[in-house]
């Protein structure tokens, strides 16, 4: 299969479960919004390192936000409600609480619950009080500059992890151009985040290594320095290569989105010698979900 | 639908208890069945269809038509579901009441939302003393839900209230939300005094603050300090949401209040706030429900045309 001259190598992208919230902060105005949500989704590109894999889903428009103030809906992932729990509270504490002026919502509704300001509301000392507006639970915080108000607690619900795209090009240049293109197509859809920078790894991995007390290692199939001396994937020409992670609320929204992305590559990618996508995955071994980018792209 | 009509030809008595009588517990009884219901006329067992005429279809809604000032306990126990009473009704409306909504097309009694749990009551005209508040002995008054009351509002509105919202559109008497534990009331008209003594913790938020008195008159509370308060907009929009005017968005934005805390002699933390009026005042008087009477319109499109008999 061939889409606007690059290659799309029959293969599929492997994903594996996880449970997701959605938090919606609100502040004063956009920019310090947008700096709590830089800072909470921060340090949080993959669960092996870094406990969740966090991103900024979507600027909402004050008439949209429960306080009618500038808001960024971010989504957290994690392998369990207690590790999400555990990362919720912490990053909320340390980034959104600090950050001047911002509010934070529950971003979905559901009966599994994620604690929040049911947790953070010992800041308060004592001080801090409870509201019940249209059927939910509120906390004020009495902090410097006025009041912290954070909601009793968010939802969660199941989401899938891991879904991905490589992309093989002959220069970096060329596989950075068609990356770019790919974000800026995938970052308009809901319901996804790219969580790491950029949206893109470089440091795609395989299962295992030679060091014993290591769980994951580099994928030299795909690395070029190594093509002489491995049992090499990329296709001939290829020099450079880039993984595009997404993480979803649903299969459908992995799909979709990687539909986008890899479609948005194609169209810009050729003019910078962008020859071929593939999926990165550990022989249906690692999750259930298989994402087959031809049945994908059909 | 399901209309009972008090009867006017029938003994006379003092109280009649209608606790039970909802919308949940009537559902699928034929005619005769709802005659046999039990109620409390004077302490004493009696029939429903002893002092009521009944009328009833497939619906989830239930009607109570007549001067029930003499009726308890309207709405208690109920779950779900609408229930309208196109009259006046006595004491204790929505004793323990925990989910539906109850639409009073008048004037109320004492103890109106003292059992509430959950759910809402709305009233179109005036309520009696203790709205929202404990009984005697009790430790606590309203624990929940939802309370509106279109007209005036007579003395101890939320003393001892736990949780919920009450909303009070009129004047309201003195001994507002003494000794309150916590939950939301607002006022949109004048209150007498005192108001929040004994307060622990809870918030009494004035809509129109130009129109009350100065709130340096109120004993035991901390001089009123401007605020800006995030969650304000938030609260003001389920306000907003309960009354009859349409809403202006451009009134949820406002955040800067007057904030008073106390009651300190109790080393209380309830809150004050006396919002600037200027943004509530906008709103036409005549869009306003009249606070009185008891017209459908008070209600909206789902009000039913049946008249009081």
């Amino acid at each position: 299969m061939h889409i606007n001259g690059v290659e799309i190598i029959d293969a599929f992208a492997e994903a594996f479960p996880m449970t997701a919230t959605r938090l919606i902060i609100t502040a004063e105005d956009r920019f310090w919004a947008l700096r709590a949500a830089e800072s909470m989704t921060g340090f949080a590109t993959s669960v092996i390192g870094c406990g969740c894999e966090a991103g900024i889903e979507k600027e909402i428009e004050p008439e949209h936000t429960p306080d009618n103030r500038p808001g960024i809906a971010v989504l957290i992932f994690a392998v369990s409600g207690s590790q999400l729990e555990k990362q919720v509270v912490r990053r909320v504490g340390q980034c959104v609480l600090t950050c001047p002026s911002t509010s934070v919502f529950a971003g979905m509704q559901g009966e599994k619950r994620v604690a929040l300001g049911s947790k953070l509301r010992y800041f308060g000392d004592g001080f801090q009080i409870s509201k019940v507006i249209d059927g939910r639970r509120f906390w004020r915080v009495p902090v410097m500059d006025g009041e912290f108000v954070c909601e009793e607690s968010t939802a969660r619900s199941t989401a899938v992890g891991g879904g991905n795209f490589l992309v093989l090009s002959q220069s970096l240049t060329g596989a950075l151009k068609a990356c770019e293109s790919a974000m800026d197509a995938m970052q308009q859809l809901p319901n996804v985040i790219m969580p790491f920078p950029g949206g893109v790894a470089r440091s795609g991995s395989k299962v295992g290594s030679k060091y014993k007390m290591l769980t994951a290692s580099t994928n030299d199939a795909f690395c070029p320095t190594l093509r002489p001396v491995t049992k090499s994937l990329l296709p001939a020409g290829v020099s450079a290569a880039l993984e595009v992670v997404i993480d979803g609320l649903t299969e459908k929204d992995v799909a979709r989105a990687m539909r986008v992305g890899i479609q948005a590559a194609c169209e810009a990618g050729p003019r910078w010698g962008l020859k071929a996508i593939t999926g990165g995955n550990y022989g249906g071994k690692l999750g259930p979900f298989h994402f087959h980018l031809h049945e994908l792209l059909r | 639908m399901i209309v009972l009509t008090l009867k006017t030809d029938v003994p006379d008595y003092n109280t009649m208890n209608l606790s039970g009588i909802v919308p949940s517990s009537l559902r699928g009884l034929s005619d005769d069945q709802l005659r046999e219901l039990a109620i409390l006329v004077d302490e004493r067992p009696a029939s429903l269809g002893d002092y009521w005429s009944v009328q009833a279809s497939d619906a989830e809604r239930l009607t109570l038509v007549g001067d029930l000032s003499r009726c308890v306990q309207v709405a208690g126990g109920m779950t779900a579901g609408l229930l309208m009473v196109q009259g006046s009704v006595g004491d204790d409306l929505g004793n323990g009441m925990h989910g539906g909504e109850v639409r009073v097309l008048g004037d109320c009694g004492r103890f109106v939302a003292s059992g509430l749990r959950g759910g809402i009551i709305r009233v179109s005209g005036n309520a009696g003393e203790f709205a929202a508040a404990a009984r005697p002995g009790a430790s606590r008054g309203m624990n929940g839900g939802r309370l509106v009351i279109d007209g005036q509002c007579d003395r101890w509105l939320a003393a001892r209230m736990r949780r919920g919202l009450v909303v009070v559109r009129g004047t309201v008497g003195g001994g507002c939300a003494a000794r309150m534990i916590a939950g939301t009331v607002v006022l949109g008209g004048q209150v007498e005094q005192p108001l929040g003594f004994g307060m622990k913790r809870g918030t009494v938020l004035h809509l129109n603050g130009n129109a009350v008195d100065l709130p340096a008159t109120l004993c035991g509370f901390t001089k009123p300090e401007y605020n800006e308060l995030s969650f304000l907009p938030m609260l003001l929009r389920e306000v907003d949401s309960l009354l009859v005017a349409p809403a202006d968005p451009s009134r949820f934005v406002q955040r800067r209040v007057l904030r008073s805390l106390g009651d300190r002699a109790v080393g209380g933390m309830g809150e004050c706030l006396w919002l600037d009026g200027k943004s509530w005042d906008s709103q036409p008087q005549d869009e306003m429900p009249p606070n009185h009477t008891c017209d459908n319109e008070s209600f909206g499109d789902e009000a039913d045309s049946i008249s009081p008999s």
